[in-house]
C-alpha cells in the first residue's frame, strides 16, 4: 500500500467504503448508488449527489471499481460501476481496520451496526 | 484499468444520466416532471465537483490560485443555498449587520467629509486654510467669553484665530509659496423685495473666485477690479440656491440690481450649482470685501480685529508646512509693533471643517461617537454570533457528515466563514447604502438647516465599509465556525445524544455570548432610559421663567442703518404700542431671548480692581427693560425690579441679580446695594435679587446670572411679548413695527419653539438609544430562549433520570431557571457595571438626574431579568413535560 493511500485512508475511506459496500450487492449506476446510500441511512445522509463522483473516480483510478456504459431499468443510458476483484479484496482487508469508523458512521447514519 | 483520463463529455453524459434517473425516481414519488428536474439538480449540488481538476490546475501556482477561487466559489454557492434555506435567520442577521455596519460607515463618512475630504473644487488638494495664533499678548478686554460672538478684538492668548484686513494684505503680498490667497467673512443682510428676506452674505476678497476656481453658472465671479476703494463697487454674485428660490432661476438676472440693507448691488453673476462656499455655512451670495461697510460695522481699516478667514492655494511644490513657516515669518515681522507678541501661523489642508478649533471639536466628539458606533457593531456581531450558535446543532449534523466524508476541519471552517463573509458583505453593502443617506440626517440633527456634507462614497469610504464588514465577519463568524467544526470524529460520533451534539464547551460559550448580549442591551437601554428621563424632566423643568404664550420679536434695525439711539427710540415706542394691544399681557425688551444666547463676562466685586478673579467664574447677563420680570414671570425676592427712570449720570447702572450670583459674590452679607463691574467696565449696583432663572436652559448649578438695565447709547433688540392664552397678537405686533418703519424686517419665534430646538438633540439621543436598545433586547431574548431551549434538550436525558427518581415538576423547572438565571445575572451585572461607567461619560448631557439614577438602573435591570425569565419559561415547561420513559429510551 502506498503512502498516499495511508494518508487518505481514514476520512475519505468512509465514503469509499459506503460505495464499495453498495456495489457488493451488484452493479449500480451513480444515481443508484446515491439513492442506496441515502435510503440505507434513512434519509439522514443528505449529502449532495455530486460529491459522489470524485470518490467514484478515485476508486476507478485505483482499480477497485470498473465502469461501463449500459442501459438502465428506466431504459436510459447509464454508466454502471462494478466491484473488481481487487476492490473486493480491498473491502475485506480493510473492513477490520475500519470497523471502528464504520461503527461510528453507522451510529451517525442510524444504521444498526450489527445488521451491516 | 489504466490511468486513462475520461473525457469531459463522458463525465457530462454521466451527470446528465444521473439527473434523469433521479428525476425519474422523483416523478414516481409524485412530483411533476419540471419539479423533479429542479429537485434533481438541487440534490446533485454543484455540477463542477463531478469533474476532476485538470492537470495544470493541480500543479502550477496559477492552478493553486485557480483552485482556491474555484473552492471559494463553491463555498459561496453552498453558503448562498444554506442562507436561502433559512430566510428567517438570514434576514435577521443581515438587518442586524446593516444597522451595525451602516451606522459605523455613516459616522465615518460624516466625519471624513467634514475633516478629511477635500473641498469639491478643482485641485482641492492644493487648497489650504490659514489661521494665526498669538502668544505673549497682554490681557485685554474680557467683554465676551465666546470667541464667535465676540466683537473680534483680540483678547485671547494662544487661541487660533482669523486675521484682520491689513494682515490679509501683508500675507497676500509677501507669501511666495501661495499662488493666491483669499479672505472671507460671513455677515447677515436684509434683501429688500415684496417680502424682505434675511440672507447670509459672504464678504470676500476679490481673489476668492480665482483662488478657489469656483464654478460660475452665469456672468462672472468677482474679479480683482471689484475691490476698489471702500464702498465703490457694489456688485454681487448670487448663490445658485438663492437665484432659484428668490429669482426663479431667471436667466436675465445679470445686470439687474438688488437691495441689500440700504445699498443697491448690481448682480454680476450666479455661482455654479454645487458651489456652496468653503465652510459649514452655505452663503446665499458673495460681495466684495470692500463693500463690507455697507453691510456690517466697518472693519476694513482696523489692524487688530480678527474677522477674515483665509483660504489659499499652494504653488506647485509647496507644502503646508513650508507655507506655515513662511507665513509665520511674515507675521513675526509685524510683531515688532506689538511688544511681547509672537505670531504663529497654522496651515491645514482645506476641508469643510478645517482649522484648529473646528478640528479639535470634531476630534473630541469623534472618540465618543466611534465608541458608541463600535459598541453597537459589537452588539450586532454578538447577536449574529448568537444566532449562528443557535443553529449550530442543526449545522453540526451537516458538518459531521462533511467531515466524515473527508472534509478537513479547515475546509469546514472555511466554508462556514465564507457564509459569514457573505452575510457581512451583504450587510455591509446595504450599510454602505444607508451611510449615503445617514450623514445628511446627522447633519440635520446637529444643525437645523443641515450641513453641506458630501457623503457620496469614495474609495476610502468603500474601503472603510469593507474593513468594517471583514472585522464584523471575523467577530461574529470565526468563533461559531470554529465551534461548529470542533468535532473529534471518534468522540463526537460516540456521543450519548442521538446524532451527537456540541459539547459542554460550546454550551458555555453560548451562555457567554448570551450574557454579553444582555450586558450590551442593558447598557444601551440604561443610556436610553437616562436620556429619556432627563428629556422628560427637562421638558417639565421649571426654568424660572414662563414659556407658554411668550413670543420674541427681533427687528433687523442694525441692518437698516439705525444708530443705537435711533434703535432704542424705535424699540421703546414699539414696546409701548404693543403693550397696549388687546390680548397682550406684557411686553418688554431684552438683548437676548432665554435659551437663545446671552453675554457672559468675568466680574469683580470691587469696581476699581485691575484684574478679575477668575476663580469666581463667568457671570452671564442680558440687558432688559423694567417690565421684563413681570412679562416673564420672574419673581423679585428682595429689593425691587429695575427702575423705570435712568440713574443720574455718574451713578452705576441698576441691575437685578440672581440668587446664585448673590451667594457667590456676597456669601455672608447683604447683596442689595453692592456695586460690581467687569474690569475696565461700567459699574453696576444691585437693586434687587430675583429667583434664579435658567436662561441658558440646560445649564444648571453654579450658573450666575444678572439682568442689567439698558445702559445709555445701547439697546436691547428683542421685544418679548406675553399674550393671553388662545390669543394671537403676532399680526398686530408686526403691524405696529411696520407703522414705525415699513422697511424693517421682524423675525418671530415662540419660546416653545426655542425650547423644542434646544431639546431636540436630547430627544434624538433618547430615541436612538431606545431603538437600538430594544432591538438588542429582542435579540438577547431570542438568545436566552435559544440557550435555555438548547440546555434543556442537552439535559433531557438527565431530567428524565431525575423525574424517574422522583423529582417533581417544580424542582425540574427551578433547576432550568436557576441555571439560566446565572447567565442572566452575570450579563446584567456586567451590563450594570458598563452602564455605570458610560453614564459617568454622558453626565454632562443629563438634566435633573444623577448619572447613577436608581430608578433607571434598577427598573431596566428588572425589566431585562423579567424578559429573560419569560424567554426561559417555555423551555422550562418543556423540561417539566418530558416523558422519562421516552428520554431514557433515547439511550
Amino acid at each position: 500500500m502506498s503512502t498516499q493511500d495511508e494518508r487518505e485512508a481514514l476520512p475519505q475511506g468512509t465514503l469509499d467504503l459506503l460505495i464499495l459496500r453498495t456495489l457488493e450487492l451488484g452493479r449500480e449506476h451513480g444515481q443508484g448508488i446515491a439513492r442506496a446510500i441515502q435510503e440505507s441511512s434513512e434519509g439522514v445522509l443528505l449529502v449532495e449527489h455530486g460529491s459522489l463522483y470524485p470518490a467514484l473516480q478515485r476508486l476507478e483510478r485505483r482499480g477497485w471499481v470498473a465502469a461501463e456504459w449500459g442501459i438502465s431499468a428506466n431504459n436510459r443510458r447509464a454508466r454502471f460501476y462494478i466491484l473488481t476483484v481487487k476492490g473486493r479484496r480491498q473491502l475485506e482487508a480493510e473492513t477490520g481496520r475500519w470497523q471502528r469508523v464504520t461503527d461510528a458512521v453507522s451510529r451517525v447514519l442510524g444504521v444498526d451496526p450489527a445488521g451491516g | 484499468m489504466g490511468r486513462h483520463r475520461r473525457s469531459r463529455v463522458d463525465i457530462e453524459e454521466e451527470v446528465r444520466s444521473h439527473l434523469e434517473h433521479e428525476a425519474d425516481a422523483l416523478v414516481v414519488e409524485g412530483m411533476t416532471r419540471s419539479e423533479a428536474r429542479a429537485e434533481a439538480r438541487a440534490r446533485f449540488g454543484d455540477v463542477s465537483q463531478a469533474f476532476p481538476p485538470d492537470a495544470w490546475t493541480r500543479r502550477s501556482w496559477v492552478g493553486g490560485v485557480g483552485r482556491l477561487i474555484a473552492e471559494l466559489a463553491r463555498d459561496a454557492g453552498l453558503a448562498l443555498r444554506t442562507l436561502r434555506r433559512e430566510p428567517g435567520f438570514t434576514v435577521v442577521a443581515i438587518l442586524t449587520l446593516v444597522l451595525g455596519i451602516g451606522l459605523n460607515c455613516a459616522l465615518f463618512s460624516f466625519l471624513y467629509s467634514l475633516t478629511m475630504r477635500g473641498l469639491p473644487l478643482p485641485d482641492a488638494d492644493r487648497l489650504v486654510t490659514i489661521h494665526q495664533t498669538f502668544a505673549g499678548m497682554p490681557l485685554g478686554h474680557f467683554g465676551s467669553a465666546s470667541m464667535k460672538v465676540g466683537d473680534g478684538s483680540r483678547y485671547v492668548n494662544g487661541t487660533s484665530d482669523m486675521v484682520s484686513y491689513p494682515e490679509y494684505l501683508a500675507y497676500r503680498d509677501r507669501a511666495r509659496s501661495l499662488s493666491g490667497l483669499a479672505g472671507f467673512a460671513s455677515v447677515g443682510a436684509t434683501m429688500a423685495g415684496e417680502a424682505a428676506l434675511r440672507v447670509s452674505a459672504l464678504v470676500v476678497t476679490c481673489s476668492y473666485f480665482q483662488v478657489l476656481r469656483a464654478p460660475v453658472l452665469l456672468g462672472r465671479g468677482l474679479e480683482p477690479g471689484d475691490c476698489g476703494a471702500a464702498g465703490q463697487v457694489p456688485v454681487v454674485v448670487l448663490g445658485y440656491g438663492l437665484w432659484q428660490s428668490r429669482f426663479g432661476g431667471d436667466g436675465g438676472i445679470v445686470g439687474r440690481t438688488i437691495r441689500l440693507d440700504r445699498t443697491r448691488f448690481t448682480v454680476v453673476g450666479v455661482a455654479g450649482r454645487d458651489f456652496t462656499g468653503t465652510g459649514l455655512e452655505e452663503p446665499d451670495l458673495w460681495v466684495p470685501v470692500t463693500m463690507e461697510p455697507a453691510l456690517a460695522p466697518d472693519r476694513l481699516r482696523n489692524p487688530d480685529l480678527s474677522w477674515l478667514a483665509l483660504v489659499g492655494r499652494l504653488r506647485p511644490g509647496a507644502t503646508p508646512e513650508g507655507t506655515a513657516t513662511e507665513l509665520t515669518g511674515i507675521g513675526r515681522s509685524r510683531d515688532t509693533s506689538y511688544p511681547g507678541r509672537r505670531t504663529t501661523v497654522l496651515v491645514d489642508h482645506a476641508t469643510l471643517a478645517s482649522g484648529p478649533i473646528l478640528a479639535a471639536q470634531v476630534r473630541s466628539s469623534r472618540i465618543g461617537a466611534f465608541s458608541l458606533a463600535g459598541l453597537i457593531l459589537l452588539i450586532a456581531c454578538l447577536n449574529v454570533a448568537s444566532l449562528m450558535l443557535a443553529r449550530m446543532p442543526a449545522r453540526q449534523r451537516a458538518v459531521r457528515i462533511r467531515r466524515a466524508l473527508g472534509a478537513a476541519r479547515h475546509q469546514v471552517v472555511g466554508q462556514l466563514l465564507v457564509e459569514s463573509l457573505l452575510l457581512a458583505f451583504v450587510g455591509g453593502g446595504m450599510g454602505l447604502a444607508l451611510s449615503i443617506w445617514l450623514p445628511g440626517v446627522f447633519a440635520r440633527i446637529l444643525v437645523p438647516g443641515g450641513l453641506p456634507v458630501d457623503a457620496a462614497p469614495d474609495l476610502r469610504i468603500v474601503g472603510y465599509a469593507l474593513g468594517v464588514s471583514l472585522i464584523a465577519a471575523l467577530l461574529f463568524g470565526l468563533m461559531p465556525s470554529l465551534e461548529t467544526s470542533r468535532i473529534d470524529l471518534a468522540s463526537a460520533l460516540r456521543s450519548d445524544t442521538p446524532g451527537g451534539g456540541p459539547g459542554p464547551r460550546t454550551y458555555r460559550l453560548r451562555k457567554a455570548v448570551v450574557a454579553a448580549q444582555l450586558a450590551g442591551s442593558l447598557l444601551l437601554l440604561v443610556l436610553a432610559g437616562l436620556f429619556a428621563r432627563s428629556f422628560v424632566l427637562e421638558q417639565r423643568a421649571d426654568l424660572g421663567f414662563r414659556i407658554d404664550h411668550i413670543y420674541g420679536f427681533r427687528p433687523d434695525l442694525g441692518d437698516e442703518g439705525y444708530s443705537a439711539e435711533q434703535a432704542a427710540a424705535f424699540l421703546d415706542t414699539w414696546k409701548t404700542r404693543v403693550a397696549a394691544l388687546p390680548g397682550v399681557q406684557g411686553a418688554a425688551l431684552t438683548s437676548a431671548l432665554p435659551l437663545d444666547g446671552q453675554s457672559a463676562a468675568v466680574f469683580v466685586r470691587d469696581p476699581n480692581a485691575a484684574a478679575p478673579d477668575f476663580k469666581e467664574g463667568q457671570v452671564f447677563f442680558v440687558y432688559v427693560s423694567p417690565g421684563y420680570f413681570a412679562t416673564m414671570g420672574i419673581p423679585i425676592l428682595r429689593g425691587a425690579g429695575l427702575p423705570a427712570s435712568r440713574p443720574a449720570s455718574g451713578e452705576p447702572q441698576p441691575a437685578v441679580i440672581g440668587e446664585t450670583m448673590a451667594h457667590r459674590y456676597w456669601p455672608n452679607q447683604e447683596a442689595l446695594g453692592q456695586v460690581f463691574a467687569a474690569p475696565n467696565g461700567e459699574p453696576r449696583r444691585v437693586v434687587g435679587i430675583a429667583r434664579d432663572a435658567f436662561h441658558g436652559g440646560w445649564q444648571r448649578e453654579g450658573w450666575a446670572f444678572f439682568w442689567s438695565a439698558i445702559p445709555p447709547r445701547a439697546f436691547a433688540g428683542t421685544l418679548v411679548v406675553r399674550v393671553a392664552a388662545h390669543a394671537d397678537a403676532t399680526p398686530e405686533v408686526l403691524a405696529a413695527a411696520r407703522q414705525l418703519d415699513s422697511n424693517v424686517l421682524v423675525s418671530v419665534t415662540s419660546l416653545h419653539d426655542v425650547l423644542e430646538e434646544r431639546l431636540r438633540p436630547a430627544r434624538v439621543a433618547a430615541l436612538l438609544y431606545a431603538a437600538l436598545g430594544l432591538l438588542a433586547l429582542l435579540l438577547a431574548a431570542v438568545g436566552v430562549y435559544g440557550a435555555a431551549a438548547y440546555g434543556v434538550s442537552q439535559r433531557s436525558h438527565e431530567f428524565g433520570v431525575r423525574v424517574a427518581l422522583g423529582a417533581s415538576r417544580r424542582e425540574i423547572r427551578s433547576l432550568v431557571l436557576r441555571q439560566g438565571l446565572l447567565t442572566v445575572g452575570i450579563g446584567v451585572a456586567a451590563g450594570l457595571l458598563a452602564a455605570g461607567v458610560a453614564a459617568q461619560l454622558v453626565r454632562g448631557q443629563l438634566y435633573g438626574i444623577a448619572p447613577l439614577d436608581p430608578p433607571v438602573f434598577l427598573g431596566i435591570a428588572g425589566a431585562l431579568v423579567g424578559v429573560a425569565v419569560a424567554a426561559m419559561l417555555k423551555p422550562a415547561r418543556r423540561a417539566c413535560s418530558l416523558d422519562p420513559a421516552e428520554t431514557l429510551r433515547g439511550d
